[in-house]
């Protein structure tokens, strides 16, 4: 990099870092400056490397080798650093102000409260971040944890922001005011890092972007001397495409005949409040219905609802016709319906199990005698890996996988069995484009033959890539279901799902 | 080949805590033997100087195999039973109650009635909390802890009261009668036949555990609790199951213990099993396969202590202070295990 370096705010040479655990470099070799008050966005598929270069960056790790700069700042100790993480790092017993107090350093032993959240105060008017102090770190929404680590880098007068893909759990009309918010932090000489994989959203904000891919910097440039399509192609390789919508396959007008899945007249309520609002659904055999919401906003709690984790006050659930008066997870699964849970983490894996053990879940019986159950497993498993394109080994722990890998785990063995219902929650959080579009051909292909899918995400071109019929959940309550393309667009659909998130 | 493949060799962390023991209990006998020498001698080689001491330690262990392997089923289930006292005292209790109400059987059947209803009666106190839990989400470890502390005082007044030998100068039950009485092997050391039983429930245990589909399921749910649930596995039986079958193998330790031991019911004689049990269980760190070499270990410290002070000038109490070093070594990493699996990255 050529630049001067008394305009750079942060300056990385040689950067390497490798992780004992799998020998793998996640950053390898990185240099670049970042200039005083500018946006860069930082882009690359998932286990690229962005995070841990954050990490470094706000000295969360160290790394290897290489040496890291701070012009600006004398004590070069990462000070001016705040990073507001993809993973919510609030204590949850604690609420907002005393998690701020927790990283606000203390002139006194005595914390002084009124001080400190009149000071808090004083940003919370001057940014527009409403949030109610009082509030316990685990009530709050991602939206809510997010802005509360905002306030803090804010507190502290950080001079360089770093956001882990913030809109990720946002919906649409948060994400527009956050993408406001950030323009202005810029304007005031802030130096802005932002790790996305949206382009679009890239293109809207950033002065320069930089690709990482496998943990190398494959390129960085300004916004303007740059094409989306070669952004693309930095980040996944040669012969990629943005993914436009899919083709899709040739829409049936499904049967008439009994719905595979049906709720009727549900209503739920949690501790007093209203989650579900006399919600009633159908879904045939051969289509994908997909529901666009908010999580907070009662998609989560639909996605409980229909996997058995909770039970509805009032109202009916039926499965092929046939009325299911107790649902649990155990009977869910009873009905040979397939599950993408959008925890993964703790629904979806077991860390600390192999990764044959995590394949082998729904297969009850192994076929063939030869051989002990073990052994039968790990050729199970051997199967299923090869077919889903995992990278790891059958006796290897889940823990030691990547996320991207994790979730292609899931997806193969729910796929696996040619399952007649699929409940599919948020499926590609976190996906690179590649294995999004993989995901997506999968999905479409199970519509094809002739299952239920059920699609819940917060994902609105998800939403109009996949589905036949698409309806909207908000503050607990379904729209109208209609097909694709006829009432439902980005702009409706995004227009509806927020519409009651601002109250 | 993935680099993660690559198997390092590493001695497992818990030779250091066993080596630590080791260092701990020499180090408290040079410092509080006037005659070190010959503490350390009865300390470690001594109870393989003669058939008495061997005898007893070996039927420790066996003892001791029993209830670390109840602890270990229940464990794999993500149960834990804190109760393992009450459940021995309770399968001893119920084997001579069995025993003095039906004096005479013949042999085998008598020992096969004691051993029923001692089992039985272990079971049958784990299962309330494994009921408990499944139904009500009562925490097991807090119910299998105070059920057991109430039946303990139970069994205690029945010792004192309507199960008492007013003749004996102990506070017992009667003696149970001769010919169901487990024969010695290694006389005059109480060590018996019911050492078979841990040949066959240990490898038994380990074939179901690691080459089962229920073994599977039993340790998903211990695992990832979450995960086991929405993958539609039975949490209802294996919050209940493993913990029934755990009692059941405390109560049959103290069926055993009577029959092959102690022959009748002293007052609070179950002498640390169910606790010791959770120390081996431990240092086998989950898993059948190491729980013998964890039990010899064990009992081998402890038995060595009782010789050095049978034959030495050590006190009642280094014993004690041996056991408790060693309870406070295995408990540190135990809880070392459970910070791993918070850290963040």
């Amino acid at each position: 990099m050529t630049e001067p370096v008394s305009y750079s705010s942060i300056v990385l040479t040689e950067i390497t870092r490798s992780f004992r655990k799998n020998g793998i470099k996640a950053c390898d070799n990185i240099s670049f400056s970042v200039k005083n008050g500018e946006i860069l966005a930082i882009m690359g598929e998932n286990g690229a490397g962005k995070s841990t270069l954050m990490h470094i960056l706000s000295g969360f790790m160290k790394a290897d080798r290489g040496s890291l700069v701070f012009p600006a700042d004398p004590d070069q100790n990462h000070p001016s650093v705040g990073m507001i993480h993809q993973k919510p790092i609030l204590a949850g017993n604690l609420n907002v102000w005393e998690n701020i107090a927790l990283g606000h350093p203390q002139k006194s032993l005595v914390v002084k409260p009124a001080e400190l959240s009149s000071s808090i105060r004083r940003i919370q008017e001057n940014y527009g971040l409403a949030l109610d102090l009082s509030m316990k770190g685990w009530e709050l929404t991602a939206a809510q944890i997010q802005r509360a680590e905002l306030l803090e880098c804010l507190l502290l007068d950080r001079k360089i922001l770093i956001f882990d893909e913030p809109t990720a759990s946002l919906s649409e009309q948060q994400a527009e005011e956050l993408l406001l918010l950030l323009k202005r932090l810029k304007g005031e000489g802030r130096t802005i890092l932002y790790i996305t994989h949206k382009i679009k959203e890239a293109y809207h904000l950033a002065d320069r972007i930089a690709v990482l891919r496998k943990g190398k910097l494959k390129m960085i440039s300004p916004v303007g001397e740059i094409s989306p399509e070669a952004v693309s192609e930095a980040m996944i390789g040669k012969g990629a495409e943005i993914p436009d919508m899919i083709r899709k396959a040739e829409r049936k007008t499904f049967s008439e005949a009994v719905p595979v899945l049906e709720l009727k007249n549900i209503n739920y309520s949690h501790q007093g409040s209203i989650r579900l609002k006399d919600l009633s659904l159908q879904l045939h055999a051969g289509e994908i219905l997909g529901i666009a919401g908010i999580r907070e906003n009662g998609l989560a709690c639909l996605e409980d609802l229909i996997t058995g984790a909770v039970r509805p006050q009032s109202g009916k659930i039926l499965l092929k016709g046939k009325m299911i008066p107790y649902l649990t997870p155990f009977r869910f699964r009873k009905h040979g319906i397939s599950y993408i849970p959008a925890d993964r983490l703790k629904r979806g894996a077991s860390l600390d199990s192999t990764l044959g053990e995590n394949l082998i879940l729904l297969k009850r019986k192994l076929e063939g005698n030869a051989g002990s159950y073990k052994t039968k497993l790990i050729q199970w498993a051997k199967k299923l890996i090869s077919k889903g394109e995992i990278e790891g080994q059958a006796e290897q722990k889940v823990r030691t996988l990547s996320g991207g890998n994790i979730q292609k785990m899931i997806l193969v063995r729910e796929m696996h069995e040619a399952p007649a219902l699929l409940i599919i929650s948020e499926p590609s959080w976190g996906l690179d484009f590649s294995s999004r579009e993989k995901l997506h051909y999968q999905i479409s292909n199970a519509r094809s033959r002739d299952a239920a899918v059920l699609l819940l995400t917060t994902d609105i071109d998800e939403i109009l890539i996949l589905s036949d019929r698409i309806a909207v959940l908000t503050g607990g309550e379904l729209s109208e279901t209609a097909p694709a393309g006829q009432d439902w667009n980005r702009k409706t659909i995004g227009e509806r799902m927020t519409g009651a998130d601002r109250l | 080949m993935n680099p993660s493949e690559k198997k390092e060799f590493r001695l497992p962390p818990v030779f250091l805590i066993l080596l630590l023991c080791i260092a701990a209990a020499t180090g408290l006998i040079l410092l509080l033997s006037n005659d070190p020498a010959e503490a350390l001698y009865y300390f470690f080689p001594g109870i393989f100087s003669n058939r008495l001491y061997l005898g007893n330690f070996l039927n420790y262990s066996v003892l001791l195999s029993l209830t670390g392997l109840g602890i270990i089923i229940a464990f794999n289930a993500g149960s834990f039973n804190l109760g393992g006292e009450g459940q021995v005292y309770a399968g001893a209790i119920c084997a001579i109650a069995a025993a003095l109400k039906f004096p005479d059987l013949p042999s085998g059947a008598g020992i096969i009635m004691m051993t029923l209803c001692g089992t039985a009666a272990g079971a049958l106190l784990a299962a309330l909390s494994g009921i408990m839990k499944s139904r009500w989400q009562v925490n097991e470890l807090i119910s299998t802890f105070l059920l057991s502390a109430g039946i303990t005082k139970v069994i205690d007044y029945l010792i004192l009261g309507p199960l008492s030998n007013p003749d004996s100068y102990l506070i017992t039950t009667g003696e149970i009668p001769l010919q169901y009485r487990l024969p010695p092997i290694i006389p005059p050391s109480h060590f018996n036949l019911s050492f078979l039983l841990v040949f066959i429930l240990i490898p038994a245990s380990y074939f179901y555990l690691h080459h089962s589909r229920g073994g599977y399921e039993l340790r998903m749910i211990g695992y990832n609790r979450e995960f086991a649930r929405f993958g539609g596995l039975n949490l209802g039986m294996y919050d209940t199951a493993p913990l029934t079958v755990s009692g059941a193998l405390h109560g049959l330790t103290g069926a055993i213990a009577v029959s092959g031991t102690y022959f009748a019911g002293i007052l609070g004689f179950t002498f640390g099993l169910g606790w010791n049990g959770i120390a081996v269980a431990m240092i086998a760190s989950r898993n059948p396969a190491y729980l013998l070499p964890a039990v010899l270990f064990f009992s081998w410290m402890t038995q060595g202590a009782r010789v050095a002070v049978l034959q030495s000038d050590l006190s009642l109490e280094l014993g004690n202070i041996i056991q408790g070093v060693l309870f406070l070594l295995i408990s540190s990493q135990a809880l070392r295990g459970l910070q791993k699996k918070r850290d963040p990255l």
